[in-house]
């Protein structure tokens, strides 16, 4: 909301100065977000929150100002004239929620011109364009009061009549702007006995417009539903200063003020310059309230043009608030907000709430006008009512979230870096994995960017990966954590772990790292898991769409066939190429919700071995069927708890390998826990898991 | 005859000293023991000499002539450790100006490490860190949080609808009614977490970002308590020195309703381009539990009252780490997360 300061002070006595004013008027509640010069004057921009609909006026903006500086409010009392009741014409109104009031005057002998230099000043602060004297009172009387008005011209009124109704279906109107628009029965019109002249609250017809030719006027001033104008406005794309104070509603006692204050403005500034009568003829006010609503409210609901009651203990301000506020600053605290004290006692009042506040109806309500004026800074600070109790004393944060903390912790320090990307993808980008997803939509999305929810975290991290690519950043380690949506009614969301590796790991002047592959990648997870308190896992051979045939693997829990909680693999090259990444990428994704209940972190303290361990060697030539995984288990089986560590040290093939087969190089680590090992034992242990090796796997051991 | 020995044992011993102290290799060291003390070496000459000195100072220069020979024998063995210390040095030498061998730590999200600083402090008032679901409905996003429809405040929270007559939610404040409905107060609890708004994304927009919310319930709470745990939150994350400052302001869900500032970290309130020269920066919004809200989950509002809070992490994280494009969050540049 604009507002003019030298306007303000035709309202209200201002003695500081205006950033001063902005300084208190954003203490009590009304934002000063910017301030203006405009020639002698000083344009406030005040954001009003949608509860103040009073203070999208002049005069509700001064009321404000009157009761923070304790000023007295200076507003200009228009003299209802009786009005000629031969000047009068019918007015229907076809629905009388959507209507609560119809204020129509007939006004005649008029002349159109251009307003007087004062008029136009005040328009031009505000923004707002003069036309002639006619449209500009009545713009002026909208800033003025927050009371929207509209003048039609009354000899194109066909029938001389007004029909507040609901428009036909395909019927159409040409509004002020020029512009065509559709309607249909949801929209509330203003019609003669022929077609619409006007969209309710929103816009005037250009066939009934004020124009230089105009002598006679019918001026509407009315009270439409809140609602069913904010739908319409945006049913149609159609927004105006009057629509914006409509759907926010008006004030039931304005509606009458500000046309009394039109019709005095028009007497005196379109006054006939020539003819035989140089009077404006004033015919007499039609008010039109179809539905009844005066006196008390007997519901909670309190109708427009009611007047409302709220009482207010005075205990429970300071119950609230937590400083003592005397009874005395209460009452007149409200007083000097316009609300005036219909009954009281030692501990409480009731007041009558001003029909311009619709926004007060409970005794909260009360205490946060009280609060405003008192100032919020000068409330204290305390903790004192915030000791810890029992039940939240303990386990402060969620057994998920500490989980899901950890696991940043152990990825971070294993050199990744957490991305963070958006939920909300392109069904485009989904489609590039090549994997059937079912997944929510949103109906209104900001752009086919963002049109579904993503049901994985891969296509997030690809196209992070690419990103850093095109930037030339080459080593990667991504993780992410985050949720996950499914089109699927029990629970929808689930909150997963998505790793991807690619590129180059550094160099230094030591030693040349090369490229990541698969085990890098496969070490993270197992490393992970294994800090987890994880140990029952195991690696199943799995292909899966978005991987190299061969390259890829279920992470599934030892002894289950079931349900994998995850998969790694390397990605195919038509994925890569359809994401634009030119370089080999890993990922691995783990559903975290299937994890959460296996978790140990509590550490047990395992006692150290005192007795040496002897390590010895063995290399092997086995056909490329036979896994790692069989041989260590072969090793393990022989061995059994003598064996406390087997490590694979070199893969190799070449001239002396046959081909289809590779050679494999452990070494194993034998140790007891109850006595010291001697070396012949260890060589004659060490001789069968040779043999052992030889006859199960049809292998060459050397 | 006595004065002219005196004299040359004086000479040798100037000369040898100054040539030991110009030694620089080992082969250089021989020369020079040879020259002084080989078998025709000058001190060597000397010595043999003695005898023909008188009797009367024969003592006294053989004592000199043997005091300088022990003396040029212990500078020569102490010249000779020094070239072999510094020879094994330059043998062990590296150049310790060439880069250390990196094992690189990674990072955790700046949106992460602000979410849980932000909830680390109330955890240490007592607040229970909370979570719920993102795709809501429209009840919780909205009608129970005294939003009904048609409400001109709905206008204030865009939002995105799913296909599934669901929604995402636009604010973090549905947790509050989820875990009232399900708890029995007094309760304290802080929700962090993901919301959405149809918004168009700039350096300061964006269409999902973090929310933490928070509320507190008991008997005997106070807008004094709100302000007291504002202050630590605001403290203990922009320091001890920064301002606070609460505006009235409207919430559906609480009344009364307050905008909080703080001073601008950057200017400390003198005014700079952060704080579009105010020198205060918004970054809550709170108030008390609206009564509305309280009968939505049938608290008695006659018995039970309530303080809540919600600030927006990536602003926040923005202001505390001088960011100022909210996009660099999310498009995930490596060079950008390396540096939290």
């Amino acid at each position: 909301m604009r507002v003019s300061f030298n306007w303000l002070k035709d309202y209200v006595d201002i003695r500081i100065s205006p950033q001063s004013l902005a300084d208190k008027l954003t203490m009590a509640g009304l934002e000063v977000t910017s301030m203006t010069k405009h020639e002698a004057d000083t344009i406030m921009e005040i954001e009003v929150t949608p509860n103040r609909t009073d203070c999208l006026s002049i005069i509700g903006i001064a009321r404000e100002v009157a009761a923070i500086t304790d000023k007295k409010l200076k507003i200009p009392k228009s003299t209802s004239s009786r009005g000629r009741s031969v000047l009068s014409v019918p007015i229907q109104i076809q629905e009388k929620d959507l209507c609560r009031r119809y204020i129509g005057c007939v006004i005649k002998n008029i002349e159109v011109r251009p307003s007087p230099a004062w008029l136009i000043q005040r328009l031009e602060a505000m923004g707002i364009r003069a036309v002639n004297n006619i449209v500009d009172i009545t713009n002026f009387c909208l800033l003025e009061f927050g009371q929207p008005l509209h003048a039609f011209d009354l000899d194109k009124l066909e029938g001389r009549r007004i029909i507040v109704r609901p428009a036909e279906e395909s019927e159409q109107i040409v509004t002020i702007d020029g512009l065509q628009r559709n309607l249909d029965r949801s929209v509330l019109v203003i019609a003669d006995k022929a077609s619409p002249r006007a969209i309710a609250g929103i816009m005037g017809g250009k066939n009934s417009e004020v124009s230089e030719t105009t002598t006679s006027i019918l001026l509407e001033s009315a009270f439409f539903d809140a609602l069913n104008i904010h739908n319409t406005s945006r049913k149609l794309g159609l927004a105006s200063q009057s629509s914006y104070r409509f759907e926010r509603g008006v004030d039931w006692a304005g509606v009458s003020e500000g046309a009394l204050r039109a019709i005095e403005l028009i007497k005196k500034l379109a006054r006939p310059s020539k003819g035989r009568s140089r009077k404006v003829l004033i015919g007499k006010l039609i008010d039109k309230r179809p539905v009844a609503a005066r006196g008390r409210a007997k519901t909670k609901a309190v109708k427009p043009g009611q007047i409302n009651k709220v009482r207010l203990r005075y205990a429970k301000v300071a119950e609230a608030l937590g400083v003592e506020i005397s009874p005395a600053y209460i009452k007149e605290a409200l007083r000097k907000l316009q609300f005036a004290i219909v009954r009281r006692s030692k501990e409480a009042i009731t007041v009558a709430v001003p029909s311009f506040r619709n926004d007060i109806s409970r005794e909260a309500d009360l205490i946060e006008e009280v609060t405003r004026l008192y100032g919020y800074d000068n409330i204290p600070l305390s903790l004192a009512r915030l000791a810890p109790n029992l039940s939240s004393a303990g386990g402060l944060e969620l057994t998920s979230e500490t989980t899901y903390n950890a696991v940043r912790e152990i990825l971070a320090s294993l050199g990744l870096n957490e991305i963070m990307t958006y939920s909300l993808i392109s069904r485009q980008a989904l489609r590039k994995l090549g994997a059937p997803y079912e997944t929510l939509t949103i109906k209104n999305p900001l752009s086919y960017e963002q049109e579904i929810l993503r049901p994985s975290l891969l296509v997030g991290m690809l196209n992070s990966i690419v990103t850093n690519i095109n930037r030339k950043n080459t080593n990667l380690k991504l993780f992410e954590l985050s949720r996950v949506y499914i089109k699927e009614s029990g629970r929808p969301e689930s909150t997963e772990l998505c790793i991807g590796i690619a590129g180059k790991k550094d160099d230094n002047w030591m030693k040349k790292s090369g490229e990541y592959c698969f085990f890098d990648l496969k070490g993270i997870v197992e490393t992970l898991l294994r800090k987890l308190g994880i140990e029952d896992f195991r690696f199943a051979e799995e292909d899966f769409p978005v991987f190299v045939s061969g390259r890829s693997s279920a992470l599934v829990f030892s002894g289950e066939k079931s349900s994998a909680f995850g998969f790694l693999g390397e990605v195919k090259k038509e994925v890569l190429e359809r994401f634009d990444i030119n370089t080999a990428v890993y990922v691995c994704s783990l559903q975290l919700s299937k994890l959460l209940s296996r978790i140990r972190r509590e550490k047990r303290f395992v006692p150290l071995v005192r007795f040496p361990s002897i390590e010895r060697d063995v290399s092997l030539i086995v056909p490329q069927e036979v896994n790692a995984e069989q041989i260590v288990s072969i090793i393990n089986n022989i061995g059994r708890e003598l064996v406390t560590k087997v490590t694979l040290f070199d893969q190799y093939f070449g001239e002396q390998i046959p081909s289809g087969s590779r050679g494999l190089s452990f070494s194993i680590k034998y140790c007891s826990k109850e006595r010291t090992l001697t070396a012949q034992e260890v060589d004659k242990l060490h001789l069968e898991v040779r043999q052992a090796l030889n006859k199960e796997l049809k292998s060459q051991v050397r | 005859m006595y004065k002219n020995m005196r004299k040359k044992i004086e000479k040798i011993e100037k000369e040898a000293l100054i040539q030991i102290e110009k030694i620089v290799n080992e082969e250089e060291l021989q020369n020079l023991k040879a020259k002084y003390l080989g078998r025709k070496g000058l001190l060597t000459q000397l010595l043999k000499s003695i005898p023909k000195v008188p009797l009367k100072y024969r003592p006294e220069a053989g004592k000199s002539a043997n005091l300088l020979k022990r003396k040029l024998e212990q500078e020569l063995r102490s010249r000779h450790d020094l070239l072999r210390k510094k020879k094994e040095k330059e043998r062990l030498k590296i150049d310790i100006t060439m880069p250390g061998i990196h094992q690189e730590l990674g990072s955790i999200h700046p949106v992460t490490q602000t979410m849980r600083q932000i909830s680390q402090i109330f955890m240490n008032l007592g607040f229970k860190v909370v979570d719920g679901p993102e795709i809501e409905t429209d009840y919780y996003n909205f009608t129970a949080l005294n939003i009904p429809e048609g409400h001109p405040s709905r206008e204030t929270f865009h939002t995105f609808y799913l296909d599934n007559g669901k929604l995402l939610r636009s604010q973090t404040s549905p947790v509050q009614i989820r875990v009232m409905e399900k708890e029995k107060p007094p309760l304290k609890i802080v929700a962090p977490g993901k919301v959405f708004r149809p918004d168009a994304t700039d350096a300061s927009h964006s269409f999902m970002f973090h929310q933490i919310e928070g509320l507190a319930v008991d008997k005997n709470i106070t807008f004094a308590d709100l302000k007291g745990t504002l202050s630590v939150f605001v403290r203990e994350m922009f320091g001890q020195e920064t301002q606070m400052r609460f505006r009235p302001h409207f919430f559906p869900f609480t009344e009364p309703s307050a905008e909080i500032d703080i001073s601008c970290i950057i200017c400390a309130g003198s005014g700079c381009r952060v704080c579009s020269f105010k020198g205060w920066l918004e970054i809550l919004g709170a108030g008390l539990v609206d009564p509305n809200v309280f009968s939505a989950v049938k608290y008695d509002s006659e018995l039970w009252r309530g303080f809540a809070f919600g600030m927006g992490v990536e602003r926040i994280a923005m202001l505390k780490y001088g960011i100022t494009d909210i996009r660099l969050f999310f498009e995930n540049d490596v060079r950008f997360l390396k540096q939290f």
